[in-house]
């Protein structure tokens, strides 16, 4: 099991190297000059050369690529370009609404997503699977951020609930905070809460087929039983992959749904750094999105391992 | 112990099973015997009511003065596992891999004995060593992919007989298993039976292991049973028409006269094939899994060859290289004179001249395609392919010679039973007309009569278009009717070989013998 800890460690280091070297490449490609592009178009050309040399422009890229590598492993984000603080009090800011939003909606869309697909399972062919397949049908279906809306139109505007949008900060309790950011949470789970019921339903009908459930119930196991101690677990593999993609998609891809509900996130700040040239921002917010997915992944293939004893020894 | 009383399946109204009646005394072992699809397994699980949904069943079954058709689902339950055990035939799935073997014969006895975790996992390395897995060589903790086969099936065993069922119904307990593990396994249920007075439903397609395990037998065909009695007197004096035919099946056919062979088709000198190591850390350089160790043979044009050993011996292995599916890291291939480079892509031409027929039908066609476009897919290695109608008259031919019906070309895979998709295979191995078939257990998995019918197909093609034949078996048997020449393998070497009949009469290699003696023999009547 440690061993195989430590050889998923390894590629997951391989993995980040290369992601920041592909990284620091695509934004070298990206055209304009954010020196230019701060100063304006009336800049006189030796403001803009004297600008380049203060943001370290002037530099070869492979001195730049290292000096950026070297930062980012000290904690050390670099300057924004163009609201000239540093990057990293940006990215925590932000991540203090990005990573409990993506943590909630998962949670969210892990407790509807396994109990409909356990329940579907159970019933196959029969009402309460062909019902909830049906609502999952829909909830891949229809977009995010409409579910969003609609989810603001009754609880906030009708009901009165909750706040149609804002953060008021982590400041004020925790209460508050979960609260601003439970119908954000809800909008984003919905669709990942449909996909991961369908394929945790799949996963477990799959499962049910193979010869150790018959096994187990000619042990005198009852169908709850089975579905319980046979079968779940075996079927927790798809489900974990699907999980992990999801995570990633959660603490970025909710760049709609930071806006419908005004939310000061990731998103938005990568919406506004590439719209303004903020390159630095753009790079270390891609790399530290990255990273989390490269953690994600690893922490997915240590729970492989967990659940299966087959992958503990690879 | 057991009586059945008319017992019927059938499935959206149409009968699986018609009428079925038997009874097992205490302590008897009752064969069940039949071809693949006659409803022998459906029986074992109308039994226990576990047939899958969809199934309606009528009729009696009483388990020592218990109705087991009229009891609750929650009661059923408490007979299973408990005073019923069931083995199955593959031990591969039938244990759950995320689980120890010690968990899961544990489990059984929690269930049924209400015992605490320790106490249930103690009784369970007992129950465990009884089968032969004792805790001081298999602990507890195991997982069952640390297990082979056989090991796997005594598992299968110690959850089926932990709790001392009154009956055991092993459902081809040993078809998945090479011979020598077979005939283990058999002494082991023997010795269970004996010690704790077991009755037994034995359900088997295999007339050899029926003569040796059962006291009495049932036959059964297309879901119904058509003869029952003691094992002795059906074997011997079978009364029902379809019993003869399985019996006459079964019987070991005369060997072959060794027969002079013409020119090399496909010469073989000292092939060798390995594997990378399982490095245990970065820099480990490990040495090579050696699957096949300097194997020298020749096969002549014509010529019926056949060869023999244990699973993992590297026959299938040597299969594939002499395809050209495997790269060679050491020796040489000559196909009709013409070298193989040892890696890449082997020549087409020299890939048209070598067929081959593998042991699962269904697993080699594409369920979407239809048997015309399967058959003529071997096509792609012909310089000019037949385009239009005599592809389609091609297709016939082929499908004709096979025994099936020209119009089958436009029927789906699933349409067919396996003996058909048996046929189908061949069909298309043949489509080229190649100079050689390879048959890789290509009739192990079929039933005696079906196996009857496929080798008397294969022996009137052979003797048709000249070709030579590389018979690949485990099951001696097999090979004894149907070769001329014999080779034995194991680890990777050819140990012994010559002629079919004075190999099997006079082994030398002690390897051999050990093979010879496993083998369940029916000599019949």
């Amino acid at each position: 099991m440690l061993r195989y800890a430590f050889s998923r460690l390894l590629a997951l280091s391989v993995s980040l190297c290369v992601a920041s070297v592909i990284i620091f490449a695509a934004i070298e490609i990206v055209p304009g000059d954010p020196a230019a592009y701060m100063l304006g178009l009336n800049a006189a050309p030796d403001t803009v050369a004297a600008l380049r040399a203060e943001l370290g422009l002037d530099q070869g890229a492979v001195a730049r690529y290292f000096t950026w590598v070297t930062g980012v492993l000290q904690g050390d984000f670099g300057t924004s370009y163009t609201y000239r603080t540093p990057v990293g009090e940006m990215i925590g800011e932000r991540l203090w609404i990005s990573l409990p939003l993506a943590m909630f909606a998962l949670t969210l869309s892990t407790a509807i997503a396994v109990p409909v697909g356990l329940w579907a399972a159970a019933t196959r062919g029969r009402a309460p699977d062909l019902g909830s397949m049906g609502a999952t049908q829909l909830g891949v279906a229809v977009p995010n951020f409409w579910f969003a809306m609609i989810l603001v139109t009754i609880f906030a505007i009708h009901l009165r609930w909750f706040s149609a949008g804002g953060f008021p900060g982590w400041d004020g309790g925790l209460l508050p905070g979960l609260k601003a950011l439970t119908l954000p949470a809800i909008a984003l789970a919905l669709p990942q809460a449909s996909i991961l019921a369908r394929v945790m339903r799949s996963a477990l009908i799959d499962t049910l087929g193979e010869g150790y459930i018959r096994t187990a119930r000619a042990k005198g196991l009852t169908r709850g039983q089975v579905l319980w101690r046979h079968a779940f677990r075996n079927a927790l593999i798809p489900v974990l992959t699907i999980l992990g993609l999801q995570f990633s998609f959660l603490l970025a891809g909710g760049i709609i749904i930071e806006n419908v509900f005004f939310l000061p996130g990731l998103g938005r700040l990568i919406f506004q750094a590439i719209a303004q040239r903020d390159l630095i921002v753009v790079e270390s917010v891609v790399m530290l999105l990255v990273f989390s997915v490269i953690l994600v992944t690893f922490l997915v293939d240590i729970a492989y391992a967990a659940v299966d004893p087959r992958l503990r020894r690879s | 112990m057991l009586a059945v009383r008319d017992l019927s399946v059938s499935l959206a109204g149409r009968p699986v099973l018609t009428g079925i009646d038997f009874t097992i005394a205490p302590g008897e072992i009752l064969g069940l015997i039949g071809e693949s699809g006659s409803g022998k397994s459906m029986t074992a699980l109308a039994l226990l009511r576990l047939l899958p949904e969809g199934f309606a069943q009528t009729g009696r079954v009483t388990l020592q003065n218990q109705a087991l058709h009229a009891q609750s689902e929650r009661a059923m339950c408490r007979v299973r596992g408990n005073r019923v055990g069931m083995i199955f035939q593959e031990p591969m799935t039938a244990l759950n891999p995320l689980q120890s073997i010690g968990r899961q014969v544990a489990e059984t006895l929690r269930l049924h004995r209400g015992q605490t975790t320790r106490a249930a996992r103690a009784e369970a390395a007992a129950v465990l060593a009884r089968v032969g897995l004792p805790a001081g060589d298999f602990p507890l903790t195991l997982y069952p992919h640390q297990l082979s086969g056989g090991q796997r099936q005594r598992v299968g065993i110690a959850i089926a007989i932990a709790c001392r069922p009154d009956l055991l119904i092993a459902d081809e307990p040993t078809t998945a298993l090479d011979v020598s593990t077979e005939a283990e396994i058999l002494d082991l249920i023997r010795r269970l039976v004996a010690e704790d007075g077991l009755s037994v439903l034995f359900i088997t397609h295999d007339l050899a292991v029926t003569s040796t395990m059962a006291d009495r037998v049932a036959v059964m065909q297309a879901g119904r049973i058509v003869e029952t009695g003691p094992v002795s007197r059906v074997l011997r004096a079978p009364q029902h028409s379809y019993t003869q035919a399985l019996l006459d099946a079964a019987r070991p056919g005369a060997a072959m006269k060794a027969a002079p062979t013409g020119d090399a088709l496909i010469a073989v000198e000292r092939l060798r094939r390995t594997y990378p190591g399982r490095r245990r850390h970065l820099f480990d350089r490990p040495p090579p899994l050696v699957a096949v160790d300097g194997v020298s043979f020749t096969l002549g044009k014509g010529e019926r060859l056949g060869l023999v050993g244990a699973s993992g011996s590297g026959k299938s292995t040597l299969t594939r290289a002499l395809l050209g599916l495997e790269p060679r890291q050491g020796g040489t291939l000559c196909i009709d004179g013409t070298p193989v480079p040892a890696s890449g892509a082997m020549p087409r031409a020299l890939r048209a001249k070598i067929q081959v027929v593998f042991q699962d039908p269904s697993g080699s066609f594409n369920p979407r395609h239809k048997v015309a476009r399967l058959i003529a897919e071997p096509f792609h290695l012909h310089p000019a392919p037949p385009k239009g109608p005599a592809r389609a008259r091609a297709v016939a031919t082929a499908l004709e010679a096979v025994g099936l019906r020209a119009g089958d070309a436009d029927r789906y895979i699933h349409e067919f039973s396996g003996g058909q998709r048996q046929r189908i295979a061949r069909a298309r191995a043949l489509i080229l007309r190649p100079a050689a078939l390879l048959l890789d257990e290509a009739v192990s998995a079929l039933d005696v009569s079906v196996r009857g019918h496929i080798l008397g197909l294969i022996d009137a093609l052979a003797r048709e278009h000249g070709l030579a034949l590389l018979f690949i078996s485990h099951a001696l048997h097999v090979v004894r009717s149907v070769t001329s020449r014999v080779m034995v393998m194991s680890a990777g070497r050819i140990v012994e070989e010559g002629p079919t009949a004075e190999v099997l009469t006079r082994p030398q290699h002690a390897y051999t013998r050990a093979l010879l003696a496993a083998a369940p023999r029916f000599e019949g009547p």
